[in-house]
């Protein structure tokens, strides 16, 4: 009997959660704000929320597939294990977000602000993160395939044991990065500035280092095959001459790491 | 009757009062386009979602230049002049977006335009030819096309060329649009009856609301539409190879037109002169109408002509379902071409029925009014246009409806041409 009352009582409390849940989107939907308020779980698609106020708000596991939220702020918001599919939220305030999980297939965060945020093990491929700042950004095991971080600040950002390949890392400022075990197979650095950038040990197979600037960058023991530092700048850089010979020109294709896009985001 | 007389006497006007009256109609088209820019500009500048009840701004300079291109076919006006007022009309009421060119523009990732994007960024980004559809979902772990080809290519060169997927592009791509509409126009006024002209314009016009949807939707078939009317307009100026090289390149755009360009080229081909020219012609067509080949097989190792997504509405098991599944269908799309959909809101309905009607109106008109000798041809162009697009074609309504019906009526000037002429100017090739 008790079992019986018990299992009510959970159910009723979880009718009740899930009543808050729809109120607060109803909330959402007709003022276009909602601080602090409990979203999570909540699933809706290509419905828009333009500068939406959603400070703090938990939105855990919520499914937002091609939902738009430019210039939302979300700072401080959860998004663990949450479906940003898709999702526009160009110029968005991400700051201390916490996304760890999270499914960012196609996600256009061009010129928001993840600083601080919590991105471990976030699913980036293919999303759009030009002029992103992702300074101090947690980003261990992140998934990047196809990323486009095209002038985003990394600085100070951890991408520790990430998978970032193909990756467009076009005019990246990414000294202080910290790169520790993650895996830069075939990722584009042309033309970044990778100056003193510690890259010991590491697999830049394939990678295109056209026109970046290298000069101070630790490169002992990187393994280098395929690798294209054709017009790169390289002068005091730490790397053997057999490692360059290895290194071809002409970068080898990429085309093999596309194929695994899509299982990134069944993930 | 009653127009007849109106026309003759605007005809019976003196010169300068003609101007006048021209003159006012391009200032109140212009006034009136500069009033709603301004008003409805707002609602665009909150939302950059590329296609929208908020991008309604946009229509506007194909409203103001519509309107007044009404007016030069319905008074017999349109010259080149005007198509140089057209174009500047347009040019003026676009810079008034100029604060909101490089506004970024996005699609919902998963539809056709938002994969057309990922291909073109990715093109760029990567520097290869290789059309990347395994970025899109449908082409997980293949090589070869799935989507439609041809488009991403042009939409990674507009990037190129502008810098970025913005505002500016989409009204670049309607400049585009109607620069080739005018062209075409220009051209098909020399090549039909003033009557027949007349209609074929009215339709045109109608349709200009749905190309504009089209283009800032982000979808292909603009594209294919303005390939075909550079490629009627090339053939009756005499540009046999340029017209054949465009003609080729339509199914690198929308293979659902495939059977439509090698049904002209065959056309083509017939009512050549014996000789070289003919080889020429055939051999520029295949040679670029097998693109999808060439890239298949480099980076595919496949070969293959045609993409792997296909709306399929065929119920396949066997020929009593096949046939059922045709008829079905056949049903059900029928009204597609009166403009009817149940499941789009009313303003998409408003864009289709401004030409839809019309358009499967004038597409049977003609059936009877070509000459004995095109009509075959004619007959044989509207079934191998629109017969695929009821098969397959599906999403966006009426992208097909606009196309189809636009392809086969931009072709009679084409079909209707003087036989010893067109073989006088293909056999100078």
């Amino acid at each position: 009997m008790r079992l019986l009352i018990s299992l009510v009582a959970v159910c009723l409390f979880c009718v009740e959660l899930d009543a808050l849940g729809n109120e607060d989107i109803d909330v959402l939907r007709s003022s276009g704000n909602c601080v602090n308020c409990q979203l999570d779980g909540v699933e809706i698609e290509k419905e828009e929320f333009i500068a939406a106020d959603l400070r703090g708000a938990n939105l855990s596991s919520v499914n937002f597939e091609s939902v738009n939220l430019q210039k939302a702020n979300l700072t401080g918001a959860k998004l663990n294990y949450a479906t940003l599919a898709g999702v526009n939220c160009r110029r968005c305030q991400l700051k201390q977000a916490k996304l760890e999980g999270a499914n960012l297939f196609y996600f256009c965060g061009e010129k928001a602000d993840f600083s601080q945020a919590t991105l471990r093990a976030a699913k980036l491929a293919g999303a759009n993160l030009r002029g992103a700042n992702l300074s101090g950004a947690d980003l261990q095991r992140a998934i990047f395939v196809t990323t486009n971080l095209q002038n985003a600040d990394l600085t100070g950002a951890n991408l520790s044991n990430t998978y970032l390949g193909p990756i467009v890392f076009h005019g990246n400022l990414i000294q202080s990065v910290y790169l520790g075990g993650a895996q830069l197979k075939f990722a584009n650095f042309s033309g970044a500035d990778l100056n003193g950038l510690d890259l010991r040990g590491m697999d830049l197979r394939g990678v295109n280092f056209r026109g970046a600037d290298l000069r101070g960058a630790d490169l002992t023991g990187a393994l280098l095959e395929g690798a294209d530092f054709s017009g790169a700048l390289l002068s005091a850089a730490n790397i053997s001459e057999g490692a360059l010979e290895k290194a071809r020109i002409v970068r080898a294709g990429n085309l093999e790491f596309l194929s695994e896009l899509w299982q990134w985001r069944r993930q | 009757m009653a127009s007849t007389v109106k026309i003759q006497s605007f005809r019976n006007l003196a010169y300068s009062k003609q101007q006048v009256f021209l003159g006012l109609a391009y200032a109140i088209a212009l006034i009136a386009g500069v009033t709603l820019i301004i008003w409805l500009k707002p609602l665009l500048e909150a939302n950059d979602l590329a296609c929208g009840k908020h991008v309604i701004a946009l229509f506007v300079p194909f409203g103001s230049v519509g309107l007044v291109l009404a007016l030069l076919v319905i008074t017999d006006s349109f010259s080149k002049f005007h198509f140089l007022y057209l174009v500047l009309l347009y040019v003026v009421l676009m810079l008034l977006f100029a604060d909101l060119f490089f506004n970024p523009i996005w699609h919902y990732y998963f539809d056709d335009p938002g994969r057309y994007s990922s291909y073109a960024h990715f093109i760029l980004a990567e520097g290869t030819l290789w059309g990347g559809d395994a970025l899109g979902g449908m082409g997980a772990n293949t090589g070869h096309y799935v989507d439609q080809p041809g488009f991403r290519y042009f939409l990674a060169l507009m990037i190129k060329i502008l810098g970025g997927e913005h505002r500016l592009m989409q009204l670049s791509n309607m400049l585009i649009y109607l620069v080739a509409l005018l062209i075409f126009l220009g051209v098909a006024r020399d090549s039909l009856s003033r009557n027949h002209f007349t209609w074929i314009a009215a339709f045109l016009i109608l349709s200009l609301p749905y190309a504009a949807n089209n283009i800032l939707d982000g979808l292909s078939e603009w594209l294919a539409v303005t390939l075909f009317f550079f490629f009627v307009s090339l053939i009756i100026r005499e540009r046999v190879i340029a017209a054949v090289v465009l003609l080729a390149l339509i199914p690198f755009v929308r293979q659902n037109l495939l059977i439509t360009s090698v049904l002209l080229v065959a056309f083509l081909a017939i009512t050549l002169a014996k000789g070289k020219g003919r080889l020429i012609v055939i051999a520029v067509f295949i040679g670029i109408l097998c693109l999808p080949i060439y890239h298949n097989l480099y980076y595919a190792g496949e070969f293959r002509l045609l993409t792997t997504n296909r709306g399929n509405h065929i119920d396949w098991n066997s020929f009593s379902t096949v046939m059922q599944s045709i008829f079905n269908l056949v049903i059900w799309k029928s009204v597609r071409y009166l403009g009817y959909h149940p499941h789009v809101d009313y303003l998409r309905t408003i864009v289709a029925v401004l030409f839809a009607p019309l358009g499967t109106g004038l597409l049977l008109y003609f059936l009877f009014r070509i000459r004995s000798s095109a009509r075959y041809w004619y007959l044989a162009l509207a079934a191998v246009t629109v017969g695929p697009t009821i098969l397959f074609g599906w999403g966006y309504f009426p992208r097909f409806v606009f196309t189809t019906q636009v392809i086969v009526l931009t072709a009679i000037p084409l079909l209707n041409r003087n036989m010893k002429v067109t073989q006088k100017m293909v056999s100078q090739v």
